[in-house]
């Protein structure tokens, strides 16, 4: 065989190992933390994989292909910059509106630091010495930190956008939509028409038409129950009432699953269930689902993109405010920054 | 006001009551067998699922490290060309190498300063990883430095030397060496390194190997070399061959000044063949190190190879170092097959090698097992004055080096040179030297092939202490020759 397929076999062979624990992890639950680690493990094993096809060009591209990683995060914090002033115009002053303008600058301030300690000194000195001063192993921290996170937040980005693609089934019994605040007290904003709207084409994609169950309970500031409004919706747009289930006692995202829950176990036949909610909040929803041990399919519905970076951010905090998950979150950042500490200060072998 | 909030389509099941029927409203068509079962959910406790949760991630997570690990080793493999010129260090102003001239050159595996008598190593079969502390390994390499200065080389092959390894504590083994040699004899070595085992991490045994980058080193104290290193094949494939070495030949070439003016060089060979293998890693490395010799003896060049084959030679003692029980067993090099242009020696007095099972300080030396793997392989157009290897005891390496006396060239110069150089002089030892300086003297106004065969028939009749392996090689090509 020649060495060319040799070269691309041997890199193929980790690249599918990666994938192939994905889509295991996903089979077995969708909802899991891990599937966004494993994501990110799977995409970074590829690009090697994907160079190993030029043959010989192989250093070449891999070169570029780093390259191009490092402009993109160098871009990322103008883009969530501009983003973060597109939000305040259209959606208001608020501390969530502000979200990526924060975020964009922090990311900023971390990169020019990382450059300036880090690669100041390799420029300026003629030898790059084995042995790092202490202004290298903090810009080392700093860099370590900033790719962590952003291939953590990337991952969570990146697995939000899979769910969104994998198919699913078409066949349901219940459809719960998840409601949000109302216009008004008691008209249904654009956030959640899109998600009634995502509903409705479940239900007319469904062979066996479906319950819908829109989930909301009254806000303080409401005159109807979110649950009402929504219903009102489905019927303004052909829904027959007797097709339509309410929830109206919640008012956390978790009081929507569980309330939900309830009033479709209670009822007979099948429970084959679908969740339709906003793209970027599916995966925390499922959670939720999950966590009361009720399968559930989620199903995204569209939002405008300049919305995405502000919510992704948010549903990031959110994720991580889960114990178990903020500690693997911390482990993961202490072990990257201790191994890449070790490795550039030389001694290599990591028990030596 | 509206009190829509409280209109259920249907009531909700109360805790602790039995089901209730959907009043009226139902999926599909009446009651489906096994329904009741559908409503019963027989959910696992919350502790329950956390804990096969945490398992198959943990599983899961384990497999990814492995991938993870595969694939960083692949992005770092060391991949040589074949062929691959090697730097030199010339040391300054230093000289070159003329026809006629009396080299000795030095053979010495020397365990990358780490396997000094206390030393066993898993690998053989003992139990050992790191084999030596920092002390230790600068305490072998200085134990090394001084056997370089009193032998005092014109050559020296060195395998196993580190340049930055966990298992040598990332001592630059090189640097280390080329300083003291140049401290204890004032003028530099030159030098030429050529890497033949370079991983970012071995993952294995436990604890990992780690880090390491080592090869082959040759010191010569002559000027104006070339050095290239020619990667020989590896018995090894992916994914083993990721934590494996990347032998090879490191080929240096020094033109030698020729009285007619012809052009030769003189050809050192520095090598390290494959010793983990089934036999058919070596039995291929020796055929290419045989191709490119015999390249090399076409030119009519004069060519030294040694270093450690891991094979023993056809032509020495078998018996003396037969491998009792499973200890590492070292390969067999059939001499006849090397080719008619080459003489190949193996002094089988002393052992070059020990088994690494056991430490060596407080073992039965009796019961000990030895090997004779490193030697020389040397074109006929060098003649060979003495192959010896030097008892250290193994203190600071597993290996004894291996001392070769030669001259390169037929005949040496005048008597008065002769007299004068008082290398080659009754000091020595072995008593053939002797008897060779004595036949030359007499033969020297004859032609070259004639003296030789007379020089190496006088050595012959003369039954005197040496080394077996040249004796027998020496009388058959002599019968060779005479045929």
């Amino acid at each position: 065989m020649s060495e060319y397929l040799m070269t691309i076999i041997e890199f193929a062979v980790p690249c599918l190992i990666m994938w192939g624990i994905l889509m295991v992890s996903m089979a077995l639950d969708r909802s899991r933390y891990r599937n966004c680690v494993f994501l990110t493990a799977a995409l970074l094993v590829t690009i090697p994989f994907l160079c190993s096809l030029a043959g010989d060009h192989y250093g070449a591209v891999l070169l570029w292909a780093m390259v191009l990683l490092a402009l993109l995060m160098l871009f990322t914090p103008a883009a969530l910059i501009i983003n973060g002033v597109i939000m305040l115009r259209r959606e208001g002053h608020s501390l969530a509106n502000i979200l990526s303008l924060l975020m964009g600058i922090l990311i900023g301030i971390g990169d020019l630091s990382f450059f300036a300690l880090f690669l100041l000194p390799i420029l300026w000195s003629e030898q790059y010495a084995r042995f790092i001063s202490h202004g290298v192993t903090l810009s080392l921290i700093v860099g370590t930190s900033i790719l962590y996170v952003s291939l953590s937040f990337g991952g969570f980005a990146l697995y939000t956008l899979l769910l969104q693609v994998i198919p699913r089934r078409r066949d349901f019994d219940y459809v719960i939509i998840h409601g949000s605040g109302l216009l008004d007290g008691e008209r249904v904003p654009k956030l959640l028409s899109d998600r009634l709207d995502k509903a409705i084409e479940v239900y007319l994609k469904d062979p066996t038409p479906p319950y819908l169950v829109p989930s909301g309970g009254q806000g303080p500031d409401e005159t109807i129950s979110e649950a009402e409004a929504m219903k009102r919706y489905l019927i303004g747009k052909g829904v027959p009432e007797d097709r339509i289930i309410k929830e109206d006692q919640s008012r956390t995202t978790r009081e929507n699953v569980a309330n939900s829950k309830r009033i479709i176990e209670a009822r007979e036949g099948r429970h084959y269930t679908a969740l339709v909610t906003s793209n970027y909040h599916v995966y925390r929803a499922l959670r939720y689902a999950r966590d009361m041990g009720f399968k559930c399919t989620g199903i995204g519905a569209h939002v405008a993109p300049y919305y995405w970076p502000s919510a992704l951010i948010r549903e990031y905090a959110a994720i991580h405010s889960e114990p178990l998950n903020l500690a693997v979150f911390v482990i993961g950042w202490i072990v990257s920054i201790v191994m890449v500490v070790l490795f550039v200060g030389g001694t290599g072998g990591i028990l030596q | 006001m509206i009190d829509t909030e409280k209109k259920w389509e249907f009531s909700l099941p109360r805790p602790g009551k039995g089901r209730k029927s959907g009043a009226g409203k139902r999926s599909g068509a009446g009651k489906r067998p096994g329904s009741g079962q559908n409503r019963e959910r027989r959910d696992l406790s919350p502790v329950r699922r956390k804990v096969i949760q945490i398992v198959i991630t943990v599983l899961l997570v384990f497999i990814m490290c492995i991938a993870g690990l595969l694939e960083f080793l692949t992005l770092t493999e060391y991949k040589p060309l074949k062929q691959e010129t090697i730097d030199v260090n010339d040391a300054y102003q230093a000289p070159g190498v003329t026809a006629g001239d009396e080299i000795k050159v030095m053979t010495w595996n020397i365990g990358y300063g780490a396997l000094g008598d206390n030393a066993d190593f898993f690998m053989d079969g003992g139990k050992q990883v790191n084999t030596a502390d920092h002390d230790r390994v600068l305490a072998n390499l200085q134990g090394e430095a001084n056997v370089i200065a009193s032998e005092n080389p014109d050559v020296i092959f060195m395998q196993e030397v580190d340049r930055d390894s966990a298992r040598s504590h990332n001592i630059n083994e090189e640097i280390w060496l080329s300083n003291s040699m140049l401290e204890q004899r004032g003028v530099a070595y030159s030098s030429a390194f050529a890497y033949n085992f370079k991983v970012a991490f071995i993952p294995y045994p436990v604890p990992p190997i780690g880090r390491v980058q080592s090869g082959l080193l040759t010191f010569t104290k002559y000027g104006g070399a070339e050095a290239e290193r020619i990667q020989l094949p590896c018995p090894f494939s992916w994914p083993v061959r990721l934590g494996n070495l990347k032998r090879c030949l490191l080929v240096e070439r020094i033109p030698v000044k020729e009285e007619d003016g012809t052009r030769r060089d003189l050809v050192l060979v520095n090598l390290h063949l494959e010793a983990y293998d089934s036999g058919e890693g070596k039995a291929e490395q020796t055929k290419m190190l045989r191709e490119v010799l015999q390249k090399e003896a076409q030119k009519g060049n004069y060519v030294i190879a040694g270093g450690d084959f891991n094979q023993i030679f056809s032509n020495a003692d078998q018996q003396k170092y037969a491998v009792e029980g499973d200890d590492w067993k070292p390969g067999i090099i059939d001499v006849s097959q090397i080719g008619r242009e080459f003489s190949c020696f193996m002094d089988t007095d002393t052992p070059t090698c020990r088994s690494l099972r056991t430490p060596y300080e407080g073992a039965d030396k009796e019961d000990f097992q030895f090997y004779c793997i490193d030697g020389f392989i040397v074109s006929n157009n060098v003649q060979v004055k003495s192959v010896k290897t030097k008892d250290l005891g193994f203190e600071v390496s597993d290996h004894n080096p291996v001392i070769l006396q030669c001259v390169i060239g037929q005949k040496k110069e005048e008597e008065e040179e002769s007299a004068k150089t008082k290398k080659s002089t009754k000091t020595e030892k072995s008593t053939k030297t002797e008897k060779s300086t004595e036949s030359e003297k007499s033969t020297k106004t004859e032609k070259s092939t004639e003296s030789e065969k007379s020089t190496k028939t006088e050595k012959n009749t003369k039954s005197e202490k040496s080394t077996e392996s040249e004796k027998t090689e020496k009388s058959e090509k002599e019968t060779k020759k005479e045929e």
